[in-house]
């Protein structure tokens, strides 16, 4: 491996990026996304020592990947339930082009 | 021959746009006739959105379906597309989504997952896998793409950070799906370098993309059988948009400000307008003003204002930016005042579906403004002739001091083509400004009568002159005299005289195919390619059907349409609105009923199979009324 990575392992099926509360899902891929631990992108199934299992209990907004969109810690949790993927925030590209309409 | 149509969809955002403009651009290098549009939702980011295309070595006029490839970047598209492939295709999906599950989905639509479910439930349930087993039964043939893993191979061979190689899962779709159809890897690279090409940071990894993606199908599925390379190969051609080329046409015909309030599918063509605000004019530079108002009611009126002060001047917007701009162009009416409104439709009433194609604001485009205020309302057929009518526009709006509509559609908005630079030939272009008085005296009549009805125009401010809402006398001096009142109406009843006289009867309407055929499409706007299309396969399976086309909608060719319809048998109507607004203004006009239709009301574009399969309805088995209803 030659990216800068290197320093994470890959493939941990049970305490991934994709159930970190560092991990920022990408917002339209979400297999890859953001580590603000490392400063750096990653792919949702590597794993580092300084991975934090995401609780919903913080009062604050969360991120439904499967909805893509912000809700409140209760109506995360109640996402949560329904088997969504929620996340502390999700990652956008600062120059991804949003293809919506004006109006 | 070459002839073929491909879907590629994805999460809104997540570089459809750009995929399909890869495509078409590494189409175009391979030597094709391309035209491809795009189907985007109106407001949830995210939600499915896809690049439709179609090549072929003939004129591509129409999209068509089925397709003979389908890319679908995530588990929604999958779904959504799974009825759209033919039996011949290629389904590329993402390996990984195969338990994806639409109830899963939360951006679907709830009617789509009902529809997937009656369809997939009996295979287990509409799940991505059983989507791709349907395609499969019906003789297509799914590729499944690991994405996950191809993208990890792409980060391993680039030192391009991971953030830029995410965005490279639309290039590795459709760089997989082109390589199945027999495009070469080079041109997949060229369409790759002429879309990111400025961008060396964003070039890079696409390009390891494609390869991977493209090695990918290699291993797997079996060395590629390449296609003949297009008839256009090597030539330098041109891409644009419906909202480009009427931009194009706005600024080379002379436009001098253009306002606008940002409203779907109308605002690229004000943006194109300000990315080409400076031009030549015999040597030396000029600006075109761009102004983005604060709403349509002042967009409106500060055209209203900089034409009378001699401005060649227009705004662009869609319905419900029209309604807003309905008094303005009464206004402008009884001030005559020469404006142009590029009034693009989409689908309504009101706010409706904002992003999707409709033809319904053609009545209310005739009689917008109130109080007798007839106006030249002009619908283009397609990108060459909205380039010629964006010209004609801006000439008859100053030249009979009127507003213009320039009726077009989303459709044509968010279609783009491929064009050689004699198609829109200017060596022949005339800006014509009409009667103008540059040098008024003291004794200036703005309003003066005369045989024709049109008054020599001075600029505000050469003179002290009264311009306003109100009836005026010649001099624009406001009067509620019986005479002059009486006065003032005939004038501008002898204006429209004018008019409808002055434009040629071959540029109002336009019959397309065997005069003397007993079967004719009526219609107007951008169903004419989807038609013209359809044409062709309707002579190949013996029916033989002509097509007149309405261009210019008001005036009305009264005369000239009842002497072509006299002699067709059938009359069908061909329309994307409930009220068949173009067969009531035939009937108001000429008193000509038409007893067929074929109805577009989904909010998709018209396809052109849709109209050899309606028509056939209609001809062979005397079907009267003939809804037709494809498109995702
Ligand atoms: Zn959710």
């Amino acid at each position: 491996m030659t990216t800068a990575t290197s320093h994470l392992a890959r493939l941990s099926p049970r305490a991934s990026c994709a159930s970190c509360w560092n991990w920022l899902p990408h917002v339209h891929y979400p297999i890859v996304g953001y580590c603000t631990l490392w400063a750096e992108a990653t792919f949702d199934d590597y794993y580092c020592p300084g991975y934090v299992l995401l609780e919903i209990k913080t009062e604050r907004l969360y991120w439904c990947s499967t909805c893509r969109i912000k809700l409140t810690r209760e109506e995360a949790a109640l996402h949560w339930s329904h088997g969504h993927r929620i996340f502390r925030s999700a990652y956008v590209e600062p120059d991804v082009k949003e293809e919506i309409y004006e109006g | 021959m070459t002839d073929v149509s491909l879907i590629i969809g994805g999460p809104q955002g997540g570089g459809i746009e750009s995929a399909g403009q890869v495509v078409i651009r590494a189409l175009v290098a391979k030597g094709f006739n391309v035209i491809g549009t795009r189907e985007y939702h109106s407001n949830i980011m995210g939600a499915h959105s896809y690049f439709h295309l179609r090549f072929t070595d003939k004129p591509a006029r129409a999209l068509r379906l089925p397709v003979e490839l389908v890319v679908a970047l995530d588990a929604e598209s999958a779904l959504t597309h799974v009825w759209d492939v033919s039996g011949k295709g290629f389904f590329v999906y993402d390996a990984d989504s195969k338990d994806q599950d639409a109830g899963r989905i939360a951006s679907m639509e709830l009617s789509l997952k009902k529809r997937l479910k009656e369809t997939l439930g009996p295979k287990g349930g509409a799940t991505v896998g059983n989507a791709v087993r349907l395609v499969e039964e019906r003789g297509a043939t799914p590729i499944g793409l690991p994405l996950k893993a191809l993208l990890k191979k792409v980060s391993d061979e680039t030192a391009s950070p991971l953030a830029a190689i995410a965005k490279t899962i639309n290039v590795m779709g459709l760089a997989a799906g082109l390589y199945l159809l027999g495009i070469e890897y080079n041109y997949i690279a060229k369409g790759i370098e002429l879309q990111f090409g400025g961008r060396p940071k964003v070039l890079k990894p696409n390009l390891v993309a494609a390869k991977v993606a493209v090695d990918y199908v290699e291993a797997n599925y079996g060395k590629q059988r390449a296609l003949p390379d297009g008839p256009h190969k090597g030539r330098r051609r041109m891409l644009a948009s419906g909202n480009d080329i009427v931009a194009m046409g706005k600024v080379v015909g002379g436009l001098t400000f253009q306002t606008f309030y940002p409203i779907t599918p109308s605002s690229d063509e004000a943006f194109y307008v300000e990315e080409n605000m400076y031009v030549d004019v015999n040597g030396s530079k000029a600006s075109i003003v761009v102004l983005q108002a604060e709403d349509e009611l002042a967009a409106v009126n500060m055209i209203l204002g900089a034409a009378a002060a001699g401005a060649r001047a227009s705004t662009s917007t869609s319905g419900p930016g029209f309604s807003l701009m309905n008094e303005a162009i009464s206004m402008a009416v009884m001030a005559e005042i020469p404006i142009v409104i590029s009034l693009w439709m989409r689908a309504g009433p009101s706010t409706g579906i904002a992003t999707r194609q409709g033809q319904q604001d053609l009545l209310h485009a005739i009689f917008a403004g109130h109080g007798d205020t007839p106006k030249i309302v002009v619908a283009s057929g397609d990108h060459r002739e909205a380039f010629y009518d964006a010209i004609k526009t801006l000439n008859w709006a100053e030249e009979f001091q009127t507003p213009v509509i320039h009726l077009l559609d989303k459709y044509l908005a968010a279609t783009i083509t491929v064009l050689d630079e004699w198609e829109l030939d200017v060596s022949k272009l005339e800006i014509k400004r009409g009667k103008r008085e540059e040098a008024p005296g003291n004794d200036y009549k703005r309003y003066e009568i005369t045989e024709d009805g049109i008054s020599p125009m001075a600029p505000l401010g050469k003179v002290p002159m009264l311009v306003s809402s109100l009836e005026h006398d010649e001099y624009g001096m406001v009067t509620e005299d019986p005479v002059d009142r009486e006065e003032m109406v005939m004038k501008r009843l002898r204006k429209w005289r004018t008019i409808a006289n002055s434009i040629p009867e071959e540029e109002k309407l336009v019959l397309h195919g065997d005069p003397d055929a007993r079967v004719t499409l009526i219609s107007f706007g951008s169903t004419k390619q989807a038609i013209l299309s359809a044409m062709e396969d309707l002579a190949a399976s013996g029916i033989d059907v002509n097509f007149l086309q309405f261009r210019i909608l008001s005036p009305f060719p009264a005369e000239t349409a009842s002497k072509i319809l006299e002699r067709s048998e059938k009359i069908i109507g061909v329309e994307a609105n409930f009220q068949d607004q173009l067969s009531f203004l035939l009937r108001a006009h000429t008193g000509i009923y038409v007893p067929y239709r074929v109805r577009k009301v989904n909010a998709r574009p018209l396809y052109d199979s849709e109209v050899v399969h309606a028509v056939e309805k209609i001809v062979k088995e005397g079907a009267r009324e003939v809804v037709v209803s494809s498109g995702a």
